[in-house]
């Protein structure tokens, strides 16, 4: 008797391997001629009356030279893209929690439509404002909902991302410093070694000297130094918290009445405010400004760096300085509002991005006060669940307090590193071979070896479960046999890469199609 | 186009296969598939065993019981099947 033989997929570190097209780049398919689309000549009284459609055009307007495009089928491009989509591991593939502090949460599909709809993506910022009131509105209405969720007075959606959001905050502290006659004095800018490097970039571009607090042995910033650091020459603090670490400081308003006490602005990097939602506020903690990242915290896409959203929210006292135009009522009407007297000018071209605005909004309204709260419970369920086993797999240890994290945490391979030589590198190639993402965490390199994972509220345990089952077996193979670990990945589409300096060297890589010629006859040249 | 299909009844022609490649493709793609038709043949006079255990590259490899599919017994097409047919050999 012979039977039907079941299927078992009961293990839980994935069998992967992911598919390997060997294509062409899309300039080598050019074949002169080839066309994705061909239209039919314009017919003689479409011409008569609208001309030839090049002549309107003013001739300094017009290209001397037509595009370097590749030439190719319709059908030849779709299987190339389609061919190259199975080369990534993309976010919609993966258990996406290994790029802690980015906070890679589902996107609901739905709010695509949205955004994708002629109604959003016909609309031109050009456009009077007496045909664009749809929009407006929903510009306005998450403005009182973000309103509603930070504790500020007014909100702009202008910023592209979290690094721009920053830059604007720092460019608002010193116009408001200046509107006082206090920009010469103030020109210091105090931050957390464990909050974004982007906030002491952004606030050193706007000229000032940067201090830089580091924990205690808790991985709490150390209140005794930030005492010892205010003076009459702080223009401000820039903090997150909780930190990458994903340790949050209770003591927050202690901080902020000290930085008030001196005279500087607080303001609040909550580009990730994951953990927090319907939980606290930034104006109960005592800051004068925060951002959220609508592309971290309000699940819109990240569009692989941009284009995002970085929402800005002010105290009244600081409106003035925001960038215009701010989006208010006007009876039934909504308007745009670019009277504001000390404004620190436009951070990016007219609205920001819309798109992103709407997607947000969206979001916001399916889940109500209720489910903004829900997130950030179940995302620091989420993460203490992890955190809880990480800490049970051989080798791995998160640095300082033991107690709860909230919605992320920054781990380290110290230990697995010290005992098998195989490192958080190492591992992030061998995760791939599992079909997941892992990421080694970014600047500050405090931590060694180390990794940041961040669960968010999107993710099942079974997920979660999968995701610890394949680190747990790395690690046990780093104890067993290393160089397996070490000489990932090997189910990827590409093999590991000898040469270790590629990234390091501008020379061996290039961005365009232009340079890669001119690099490749470079290296022909050399050979011959 | 990315698969040999070796044609439906009548099986008068032995060994068969039919190709068909439409207005849709262009001549590089016939190219490619035809070199690799050339290379297969090739590997079949020099390595005929290369051949015979394919695939190597795909999801599943080669099965070794090669009437998978002639046998209902062996297979299912729904849900509801797939669990009654795999609870058989539990229940016997």
């Amino acid at each position: 008797m012979v039977y039907m033989q079941k299927i078992n997929r009961d293990h839980k570190v994935r069998n992967y391997h992911q598919a390997k097209w060997d294509e062409p780049i899309i300039f080598e398919l050019h074949k002169s001629g080839e066309r994705g689309v061909t239209l039919p000549p314009v017919e003689e009284e479409i011409t008569n009356n609208v001309g030839d459609g090049v002549s309107a055009i003013p001739m300094e307007m017009v290209r001397k030279k037509t595009p370097n495009l590749p030439e190719i089928s319709q059908n030849r491009v779709l299987r190339h893209y389609l061919r190259l989509s199975q080369e990534t591991l993309g976010a919609a593939f993966n258990v996406e929690i290994g790029q802690g502090t980015c906070t890679m949460k589902y996107s609901p599909k739905i709010n695509e439509m949205f955004a994708s709809s002629p109604k959003m993506s016909e609309l031109h910022p050009l456009q009077d404002e007496s045909t664009v009131q749809g929009m407006l509105e929903v510009m306005y209405k998450l403005d009182l909902c973000m309103r509603e969720i930070s504790g500020m007075d007014y909100f702009t959606f202008q910023p592209g991302s979290g690094t721009q959001s920053l830059f604007t905050m720092a460019s608002i502290v010193r116009a408001y410093h200046e509107a006082n006659g206090e920009g010469e004095q103030r020109n210091e800018i105090i931050t957390t070694i464990f909050s974004h490097p982007s906030q002491a970039a952004t606030a050193a571009v706007k000229g000032y000297k940067i201090i830089t607090l580091y924990p205690d042995q808790d991985g709490f910033p150390d209140i005794e130094k930030l005492k010892a650091a205010v003076s009459e020459r702080t223009a401000g603090f820039v903090v997150a918290n909780p930190e990458d670490t994903g340790i949050y400081n209770p003591r927050i308003k202690e901080f902020t009445k000290i930085v008030h006490d001196a005279g500087g602005i607080c303001y609040y990097d909550q580009a990730n405010a994951n953990g927090l939602l319907g939980i606290t506020r930034a104006k109960e903690a005592g800051f004068d400004m925060c951002f959220f990242n609508l592309h971290k915290t309000f699940s819109t896409p990240h569009a692989s760096g941009g284009p995002a959203t970085g929402a800005l929210g002010v105290v009244d006292k600081l409106k003035e300085f925001m960038p215009g135009p701010l989006v208010e009522k006007q009876g039934e009407n909504y308007r745009l509002n670019d009277n504001l007297k000390h404004s620190i000018g436009k951070v990016r071209s007219f609205q920001g991005v819309p798109q992103t605005v709407l997607r947000a909004y969206a979001w916001i309204r399916a889940l109500g006060a209720e489910g903004l709260k829900d997130v950030a419970k179940i995302a620091v369920l989420n993460n203490n669940y992890l955190y809880h086993k990480i800490l049970n797999i051989q080798g791995a240890d998160a640095p300082y307090i033991k107690g709860k994290r909230l919605e992320q945490v920054r781990y380290s391979w110290e230990q697995l590193t010290k005992d098998t030589g195989v490192t958080t590198d190492d591992i992030s190639r061998r995760m791939a071979d599992f079909a997941h993402h892992y990421w080694s965490s970014h600047h500050p390199f405090v931590v060694p070896e180390p990794f940041t994972l961040e669960p968010t509220e999107s993710l099942s345990k079974a997920d979660l479960d999968e995701y610890i089952a394949s680190l747990t077996h790395i690690s046990h193979e780093a104890y067993t046999n290393p160089e397996k670990v070490k000489n990932a990945p090997h189910n990827s589409t590409i093999h590991r890469v000898d040469d270790q300096d590629y990234f390091e060297n501008p020379e061996k890589w290039c961005i365009t199609w232009r340079s890669y010629l001119k690099k490749a006859n470079k290296t022909e040249k050399i050979n011959s | 186009m990315d698969q040999v299909w070796t044609s439906h009844h009548p099986y008068i022609v032995p060994q068969p296969f039919t190709l068909k490649p439409t207005e849709s493709y262009s001549k590089a793609d016939l190219d490619e598939y035809i070199a690799a038709l050339e290379q297969i043949s090739k590997e079949a006079y020099e390595n005929p065993e290369i051949v015979h255990n394919t695939p190597y590259n795909s999801t599943i490899h080669k099965l070794d019981k090669q009437d998978f599919l002639d046998n209902p017994k062996e297979w299912c097409i729904t849900w509801r099947s797939y669990q009654k047919k795999s609870m058989l050999p539990e229940l016997i």
